[in-house]
């Protein structure tokens, strides 16, 4: 009993925390068995929020209890408070989340703090599952009906009205999961909403993807055996719509991946890459010799509209691929800025390939050179297993 | 579950509108041959039922035809609460409600119920004009028309809540100072268009009006306050949290009016001053419950004079009133013997030496039951030894006075082991595991 009072005025100092320092952006538990001092556990510094962890014991069970009892109540603010503290200690229950989906329909929370608040979650708990599927609910909801023009959208919950504040959400949303990423190693739930944030928020429009793809090199270059943030740039690469754009930016990768080869000999998730990024070399170049055209460009169309034909087609995803002009690029060594350019089929040429990687093991620093002649072999022995 | 209870309250209200046109038929059918009917009255059965709640009633409805009629008899339905369903009622159901109680109905809670509209308090005016209590808290819907039609039928009400009520305007108090007479209590908090001119037609017109509620009726300034004071001398509970446009000449003029005030709310009035204070200690001796949280100029000039005349003072809230110190709280302690609750959270200027005051006051040993010091940064671990003979304190509030030590609290706890000490250590969990064993004698045995 007496240690409700304790745990009630633990929340209404998390409550008048976040009502004093609206700019909050992070959140931590601090380690302490005991308190030493009669202060509250409750911690700012700047901006970031940190919690004592001996109130812990306190505080949990005397919130599920609460929520769970007012959950039908219709006091919508100790709802709103007590739900808030809950996810932040433990964000892995999904009746909180509902809690809040329910507070989000009936208005009582706002999309954008809605999304900053899961934000804070992620610096905690950089690989809570139930954040980012509360967070792709949130998007769907807000996106979906204030996309769907014209019918009942006195009644929706129309929230993105311009192109612009669309861009604010989704360099958010990426911001918010490339924090989670570099707080977890392989951390799947962050990429993957990455990955869906790109796709269906941003509809693959290239300027984000490119933007992403330079983006994310700093990433890639300071986890090189994290295979993640690998796999994100080959999505990122397989969307690339227009042919001359795809070859420079896969060209790009290609030197990217070994420059840092040679800089981080022997890690595996390298090598792993640079097979993605020849299969994908292979398969673009069998597609534009095929000369197939399907469809026009979607680059006329606006992004909202772009948005909704892949909200609509979600699932079944397809990238469209547009040929035309691009023979004379392929024929040609331009020079740009001084490096030269590679042609799509230079760099699905099989033999080409062998000598590259050749000099990757040259240049390597000859203490590292056994290690990275292993991971060589290996490499050779997939390209010989895939050309068959 | 909700939602059903709702519906059938609803359905069987409706269907009570004929069964007075076949109150015949049913009585010679009724004839069934349980005990209980044959036993009791039907008027001893209508007494019980007359103690029942809504819900209850609504079952009993549902036994037979003969408690069908007796259970929706308006006699048992004096007062309705309706908090409870809030969220699914709607207009009908408040109009069917009316139909069927009458000239009965004395009290009605709609509270909360937001979609309840002008048109379906129209229709409850016109039917339940003997309604004395009506709490239409947070139904946001209504606007002036429901005043009007209250005013109109309803002559006899006299309590009326309409906060958060936020579409009335003047024209609601208009009307009800000309049609209720008997208003004694109202509440209009945060209904923001209130002005003064209001006030003054609510202050004219209900001459019997003795508690007003109207926290955070930002429109107010001391035009108000003056009518209230000439016109309203009844007055004994006034709330005006939040009320930020008052000053100290308006609180004169009110002060010198109420003589009667026995609560008065000015949290978060930051213009006041300590003339404010002075004019309450010159006319309001009658003063049990003073709030002045936030009034952030009040120092202790201004509680020195107040501690001199307002002896009755039970209960005082003076968070964060920066400037008080410890002559504050020695005059205090002389002057109301009779404190029982004294909140005194962010008041930064307090030490060891006003808690000793209040420690050794005429208040201290009996009356004295709840004190607040949180975020007190001066006091320490001495303050919990001067407030230990206070043997009515049944809590204490200690969060965030960073040189209260635990062991202080385990001394304090240790003498007077009713209080709840709430402070950011953990309470202990079991209070003989100690290991130390209570003396089976008294103390004053152990010195023979």
């Amino acid at each position: 009993m007496s240690h409700d009072f304790l745990a009630k005025r633990v929340v209404s100092d998390f409550s008048s925390t976040f009502r004093k320092y609206p700019r909050i952006d992070e959140f931590g538990l601090i380690y302490c068995l005991e308190p030493t001092i009669n202060k509250s556990p409750v911690k700012v510094e700047g901006t970031k929020l940190g919690v004592e962890t001996w109130c812990m014991k306190f505080v949990l069970p005397f919130i599920h209890r609460e929520l769970l009892l007012q959950r039908r109540g219709k006091d919508e603010a100790i709802l709103q408070q007590y739900s808030k503290v809950a996810l932040l200690l433990s964000p892995e229950c999904s009746t909180f989340w509902n809690i809040r989906k329910e507070l989000l329909l009936r208005k009582q929370v706002s999309v954008i703090s809605e999304l900053k608040f899961t934000n804070i979650i992620l610096t905690c708990h950089p690989k809570s599952p139930e954040t980012f599927v509360h967070k792709r609910w949130i998007l769907n909801h807000c996106c979906v009906s204030s996309t769907q023009d014209g019918c009942n959208d006195s009644n929706q919950n129309r929230f993105i009205n311009s192109d612009h504040q669309l861009q604010t959400l989704i360099h958010s949303e990426i911001e918010g999961s490339r924090m989670a990423a570099s707080r977890y190693p392989s951390n799947y739930n962050a990429w993957s909403h990455m990955i869906w944030t790109v796709k269906v928020l941003a509809g693959s429009s290239t300027e984000v993807l490119l933007s992403e793809l330079s983006d994310t090199r700093h990433w890639v270059r300071e986890h090189v055996s994290d295979h993640s943030g690998c796999h994100y740039r080959q999505f990122l690469l397989s969307q690339l719509g227009p042919e001359n754009t795809l070859t420079e930016a896969l060209g790009e990768e290609f030197r990217f991946v070994e420059e840092l080869m040679v800089s981080y000999p022997g890690h595996e998730a390298l090598w792993n890459h640079r097979r993605a990024l020849y299969h994908l070399a292979v398969q673009r170049n069998k597609e534009s010799s095929d000369h197939k055209s399907r469809g026009a460009s979607d680059e006329g169309k606006p992004k909202m509209a772009k948005l909704q034909d892949t909200l609509s087609e979600y699932g079944g995803s397809t990238c469209c691929i547009t040929p035309g002009g691009c023979q004379v690029h392929q024929q040609q060594l331009c020079v740009v800025d001084g490096t030269s350019q590679i042609s799509l089929s230079a760099l699905a040429c099989l033999s080409l390939e062998k000598q590259r990687v050749h000099s990757i093991v040259r240049d390597t620093f000859s203490a590292d050179q056994k290690i990275q002649e292993v991971c060589c072999k290996r490499y050779l022995e997939w390209l010989e297993r895939f050309q068959t | 579950m909700t939602l059903y209870m709702t519906a059938y309250i609803a359905c069987e209200i409706y269907q009570g509108c004929n069964a007075h046109k076949c109150f015949a038929v049913v009585w010679v059918s009724a004839d069934d041959l349980s005990l209980i009917n044959q036993k009791l009255p039907k008027e001893l059965i209508l007494r019980i039922f007359s103690y029942l709640d809504v819900v209850s009633l609504c079952r009993c409805a549902q036994v037979s035809k003969a408690w069908n009629v007796l259970a929706l008899d308006g006699s048992n339905w004096q007062r309705v609460n309706l908090f409870e369903f809030q969220t699914d009622i709607e207009g009908p159901v408040v109009a069917n409600i009316s139909k069927r109680c009458g000239g009965f109905l004395k009290a009605l809670s709609l509270e909360g119920c937001k979609s309840v509209t002008d048109d379906a308090l129209k229709v409850f005016a016109e039917n339940c004009r003997n309604i004395e209590e009506l709490n239409l808290d947070d139904c946001k819907s209504i606007t002036d028309h429901t005043a009007s039609s209250l005013s109109l039928y309803s002559k006899k009400l006299t309590i009326l809540d309409l906060g958060s009520c936020t579409a009335i305007s003047d024209q609601t108090l208009k009307s009800l100072s000309d049609g209720c007479p008997l208003l004694s209590q109202l509440n209009i908090s945060w209904c923001d268009q209130i002005s003064d001119n209001g006030i003054e037609a609510l202050a004219r017109g209900c001459k019997e009006l003795k508690v007003l509620r109207c926290k955070g009726c930002v429109m107010l300034t001391d035009e108000s306050l003056l009518h209230l004071g000439l016109h309203s001398p009844k007055l004994t509970v006034l709330n005006l949290q939040a009320c930020v446009n008052i000053s100290d000449d308006g609180m004169q003029h009110l002060a010198r009016g109420c003589e009667n005030l026995r609560l008065l709310c000015l949290s978060g009035c930051a213009n006041l001053t300590d003339r404010t204070l002075i004019s309450l200690s010159n006319h309001c001796h009658k003063l049990r419950t003073l709030e002045v949280s936030s009034c952030c100029q009040f120092s202790d000039s201004g509680f020195q004079a107040l501690a001199r005349t307002c002896s009755e003072l039970r209960q005082m809230d003076l968070e964060e009133c920066v400037l008080i110190s410890d002559a504050s709280l020695s005059h205090l302690a002389i002057g109301c013997p009779k404190l029982e609750t004294l909140t005194l959270s962010h008041c930064e200027l307090i030490t060891d030496e006003g808690i000793r005051h209040i420690g050794t006051s005429a208040c201290a040993t009996e009356v004295l039951k709840v004190i607040e010091l949180d975020n007190c940064p001066l006091i320490t671990d001495a303050s919990l030894e001067h407030l230990m003979g206070c043997h009515g304190l049944q809590r204490i509030e200690l969060y965030d006075c960073q040189l209260i030590t635990r062991a202080g609290i385990r001394r304090l706890q240790s003498q007077l082991p009713t209080v709840m000490v709430h402070a950011y250590f953990a309470p202990p969990t079991p209070p003989t595991s100690d290991g130390r064993q209570r003396p089976r004698y008294c103390r004053c045995c152990s010195i023979l």
